[in-house]
């Protein structure tokens, strides 16, 4: 491997190990308030993103077909009009689906309970 | 454990009736698990797009207080924080609302386990869980007979 290479290899490593530590605090920063009835996905990911500098986007997510989109919320599943969640890096921060996922997990997840689609 | 408890699903009873009458922007359809009814306090999160939501949440405020079930009922409006108008409405026993949760933040998890609505409620929690269930059928029939709908 050339220098140049393996210097990219490395500045990326370091990178991605840097976000997963970051996100996974993010995940942590929001266990207890997210159990707020009253608080809503999307502003659950507005807020971890302006804790998070700005950094990242929000994802929105929606049925391809009916009303209701089906997400894991500590471990039931609840129906919503849409779901939003931040997504940082490669993954998908959402503190009531509980664990740290890559964007495609969560997404494969998702599709997973809408057997319908989802579209976002 | 999970327990079931329920014979008849109205989890998703007052969502419905709610969201074929009103415009919705976003809505928690289940107000409690079937299969898992002490997960949660029952209760319904949402939020009107209507024109008159103002005082559609108002008149759905004071018709919920006035119902007289097993529990007391109420809207809790939002807490106002920057994003305000983003924030859920919830219908949700008075008992609940009177926690003030959600007028408070929690500095960590155990924090709020200190004070979520198990801690508070005690050994009254799962009988609490089972009797406002029991309301949500008959509240359902109330709010539709009450908003003339």
């Amino acid at each position: 491997m050339a220098d140049g290479a393996l210097t990219g290899a490395i500045t990326g490593a370091i990178t991605g190990g840097i976000k997963h530590i970051r996100a996974t605090k993010l995940l942590n920063s929001m266990n207890a308030n997210a159990l707020d009835s009253g608080y809503d996905c999307i502003e659950i990911a507005e807020d971890l993103q302006s804790l998070n500098k700005g950094r990242g986007g929000i994802l929105t997510f929606k049925p391809k077909s009916g009303n209701w989109i089906k997400v894991m919320e500590y471990g039931n599943v609840d129906e919503f009009t849409y779901h939003s969640v931040y997504k940082y890096g490669r993954y998908v921060i959402d503190p009531r689906y509980g664990q740290l996922s890559t964007t495609g997990q969560y997404i494969s997840m998702l599709s997973k309970l809408n057997p319908l689609g989802i579209i976002y | 454990m999970k327990e079931t408890y329920i014979q008849y699903d109205c989890s998703t009873e007052l969502a419905d009736l709610i969201s074929s009458n009103l415009t919705i922007s976003q809505m928690r359809r289940t107000m409690f698990h079937v299969d898992d009814i002490y997960s949660r306090v029952p209760k319904l999160s949402f939020a009107l797009q209507n024109s008159d939501k103002e005082s559609i949440y108002s008149k759905l405020k004071h018709i919920l207080e006035s119902y007289k079930g097993n529990v007391s009922w109420t809207l809790q409006y939002p807490k106002t924080k920057k994003h305000s108008s983003r924030k859920l409405y919830v219908i949700i026993p008075l008992k609940i609302a009177n926690m003030g949760l959600l007028e408070r933040g929690f500095a960590d998890i155990q924090d709020y386990n200190k004070n979520t609505e198990i801690g508070f409620l005690g050994d009254e929690y799962e009988d609490f869980c089972k009797q406002a269930i029991n309301d949500v059928k008959h509240l359902s029939a109330y709010i539709k007979s009450n908003m003339d709908w």
